[in-house]
């Protein structure tokens, strides 16, 4: 199984990424190796990441158990949301130019892959799947869910980066902070990446969690839609991401309140991702 | 419209509704996902005692979603949705259309992108070489000359994206239409039946009542694969349905997402159940006389023909009720009996004085078919196509808006003024306008202000 080699060594990559983009925030950007180390670590552990679990779907396949795909457990999902989380990540710090973030968003990332590798909780074999996961829709829905659960995670990075961006420049008096948060992009600039992070969350979260979800249901069992607790989080999860959008757009909320109302989103999907399925139960605990 | 209907109109067109229904939505949401729905009155009574049981029946906490108050609650919404959707759709719909030409010189002042500069040549021409630039940066632009002699020019992109929200909106009460549609002509029942049966009818969810299917259907054949670990693969019912309206029996394997549908029902394979009866067939390994027999375990077989007496007379199941070891005797009357134990799905062959039998069993199984008819789920899907569509324009799709105003003063040289503006991404769009007014410096419309470094006939978006 040289696939958990790869994923243990993503781990460790994504520690060290998280703790690059920390020092970049303590110690300035100027400094342009640092700079350049930490995306080429983060980039190095995606890639590692992405060998892992190319690498376990080829071990599943050689191990004729019929219809896999390297998310149909627990731990396999998380490894993909961290994976996805990383992606997101590279983007944002690609089209933006900005490294300072990635101190909010990567140790998300390596707790997220290190919840998945040392958790003693979940069984890490490769299990053939049960029928009713075996269906092309498996891979389209928990793509299209975990490219928006990233996104809503990179929006509640930057909240936390925005509130506490924002407290310490309502205490210095500076309009963008001292210090370490100096570094961040600016207060107007990280609200609307916010916005931004989220609505991209919201559609992919939209057409992948909710619409792909529901015409899978009813191809499998006849039903698109039966208030089962996951389904009913995902709606919980929806309305509160709507009511950012509108709040956002109809009463110019900004700044903080969006932030809090981001990480109120984030903590339902976290509900919704691993508390639903090890305290609610119903029709999605396929761990 | 009198005032009354107009309260009511404007209650239910009000942004604070939504603002208070999303909320409410969610938070009661949660209630059903926390106490377990559908349940007997005992259940609630062991789990959460007697007083509260009581509570949760009252406040219909025990199928919440299906309940007066949370689906007046789903009403309000959609009711409030469609309402302040059609109550806005007027205005973003001459948004859409507006005649931005007619926009005047001081409404461009108060925007938030401006840059004005001299232009280095009289109106007229001045007026020619704007347009062509504009349309060369990608701004194919209307004009229109003004009462005062001045000249307006106006492009827009993705105007129709205003639309967007409004898009998704629609998809809402779509949805809710088509799950009422599926509710009121529509069914959902189930079936479970023994391998080898044949029914004709299914029992409604909910209320166990029988629906007649209009035809007969029959599973020939049930058949679980499994991985070497014991774990199911898949499994199938083998299915023969016998229809009036059809000339030759339909065969089809129903497997666990490859749903068959017929005569507007679909039918899933959605569960199994090993039965305590078994299919034994024994063979005369000479003559090849073969007695088949169905039985449950501990129920003696007699075969008068070959003068043998056969049984299973133990069973090993697993919780599943599946049979892993089966204990058989099997003997002539009287005769001292062959014992031996064997798996499910195994031929043993059985030594007897006269003859040599094969032995073979299988366990039986009921297969759980669940019906759904739901001419409503197209009405859905495409509520989900709508709302996928009006998702992508809103995030997508920027409306952006160029002015530019040519003018000349009193001292006759030609100014002129580019303001622009976006309803999203409007950092993106700040530096397009930027790029834009730089790109006109650079052809050296404008005199004054023109860069020191600037090369003429660069095109805008190329890297420098
Ligand atoms: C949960 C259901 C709803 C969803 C998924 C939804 C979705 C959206 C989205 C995605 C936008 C665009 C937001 C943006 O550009 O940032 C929007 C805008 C809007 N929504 Fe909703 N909405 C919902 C419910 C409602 C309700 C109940 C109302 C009102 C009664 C409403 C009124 C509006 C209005 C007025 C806009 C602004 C349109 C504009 O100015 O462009 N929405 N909605």
């Amino acid at each position: 199984m040289e696939s958990f080699m790869f994923l243990n060594l993503a781990t460790f990559a994504y520690l060290a990424s998280a703790m690059l983009y920390i020092a970049i925030l303590i110690y300035g950007s100027k400094n342009k190796t640092l700079g350049l180390t930490a995306t080429l670590v983060t980039a190095s552990g995606l890639l590692l990441s992405t060998a892992g679990i190319v690498l376990r779907w080829i071990e599943a396949v050689r191990m004729d158990i019929g219809f896999y795909a390297p998310f149909s457990n627990f731990y396999e999902s998380l490894i993909f949301f961290a994976w996805c989380v990383v992606l997101a990540y590279l983007v944002l710090e690609y089209m933006y130019k900005n490294q300072a973030i990635g101190a909010f968003v990567m140790p998300l990332a390596f707790l997220i892959q290190a919840f998945a590798e040392y958790w003693p909780q979940w069984n890490q074999d490769i299990r053939p799947l049960i029928p009713a996961l075996q269906s092309n829709w498996l891979i389209a829905h928990v793509i299209a869910s975990f490219v928006g659960y990233a996104a809503f995670a990179i929006a509640f990075g930057l909240a936390i980066a925005y509130l506490l961006k924002a407290r310490n420049s309502e205490k210095s008096g500076e309009a963008e902070g001292t210090g370490i948060y100096a570094a961040l992009p600016s207060l107007k600039i990280v609200d609307s990446l916010i916005y931004k992070t989220v609505l991209f969350g919201f559609f992919w979260f939209t057409i992948g969690a909710i619409f792909m979800g529901a015409i899978w249901a009813n191809q499998a069992w006849g039903t698109y839609w039966s208030w089962d607790p996951k389904e009913t989080w995902s709606l919980i999860v929806w309305f509160i991401y709507a009511f950012l959008l509108h709040v956002r757009l109809t009463r110019d909320w900004r700044g903080k309140r969006i932030a809090w109302l981001a990480i109120l989103g984030f903590f339902g999907v976290i509900f919704l991702y691993y508390g639903v399925n090890f305290w609610l139960g119903g029709l999605h605990s396929y761990v | 419209m009198t005032k009354k209907q107009n309260d009511v109109w404007s209650f239910f067109a009000s942004m604070k509704l939504a603002l208070w229904i999303i909320p409410i939505l969610a938070v009661t949401s949660i209630i059903g996902t926390v106490i377990p729905q559908g349940h007997q009155l005992d259940y609630y009574i062991q789990s959460y005692g007697p007083e509260l049981a009581r509570l949760f029946y009252v406040l219909d906490f025990t199928s919440m979603y299906d309940s007066w108050w949370y689906i007046t609650l789903l009403i309000i919404f959609s009711v409030n949705l469609t309402v302040c959707s059609i109550d806005r759709v007027p205005t973003v719909w001459r948004m859409v259309r507006l005649d931005n030409l007619n926009t005047t010189p001081e409404r461009l002042q108060k925007m938030p992108l401006k840059a004005e500069v001299e232009v280095d040549a009289p109106l007229p021409a001045a007026s020619v070489k704007v347009g062509k630039l504009l349309a060369a940066a990608g701004w194919r632009s209307a004009s229109r000359a003004r009462e005062d002699g001045s000249i307006m020019f106006f492009s827009q992109k993705g105007a129709w994206s205003r639309l967007g929200p409004y898009v998704i909106h629609s998809g809402i009460p779509i949805i809710m239409l088509g799950a009422i549609v599926g509710n009121v002509f529509g069914f959902k029942a189930s079936i479970f039946f023994p391998e080898g049966e044949t029914v004709s009818h299914v029992f409604e969810r909910g209320t166990r009542l029988p629906i007649p299917l209009g035809f007969s259907m029959q599973a020939s054949n049930f058949e679980i694969t499994r991985h070497p670990n014991g774990m199911v693969r898949e499994y199938t019912t083998d299915l023969r349905i016998v229809d009036p309206l059809l000339s030759e029996p339909l065969y089809f394997s129903l497997m666990v997402n490859y749903p068959l549908k017929h005569r507007g029902m679909t039918f899933y394979q959605a569960s199994y159940e090993p039965m305590d009866e078994f299919m034994i067939s024994v063979r005369n390994k000479e003559t090849g006389r073969t007695r088949h027999a169905l039985v449950p375990s501990g129920r003696q077989v007699n075969w008068p023909e070959e003068n043998v007496l056969f049984e299973i007379t133990n069973t090993l199941t697993d919780h599943a009720g599946r049979a892993h070891k089966l204990e058989i005797l099997f003997s002539e009357p009287g005769a001292i009996p062959s014992v031996f134990v064997m798996q499910d799905e195994q031929s043993v062959a059985v030594q007897r004085p006269e003859n040599t039998y094969v032995f073979f069993v299988r366990q039986r199984y009921a297969t759980g078919i669940q019906v759904a008819k739901d001419p409503g789920v197209w009405i859905v899907y495409a509520g989900f196509a709508l709302m996928t569509l009006g998702l992508y324009v809103v995030f997508m799709v920027t409306h952006r808006r160029i002015w530019a105003h040519l003018r000349q003063d009193a001292q006759g040289r030609t100014w002129l003024m580019l303001c622009g503006g976006s309803n999203r991404n409007k950092e993106t769009f700040d530096q397009r306008f930027t790029k834009l007014t730089d790109y006109l410096r650079q052809n050296q419309i404008i005199k004054s202000g023109a860069k020191p470094d600037a090369k003429p006939g660069v095109k805008p978006g190329t890297k420098r």
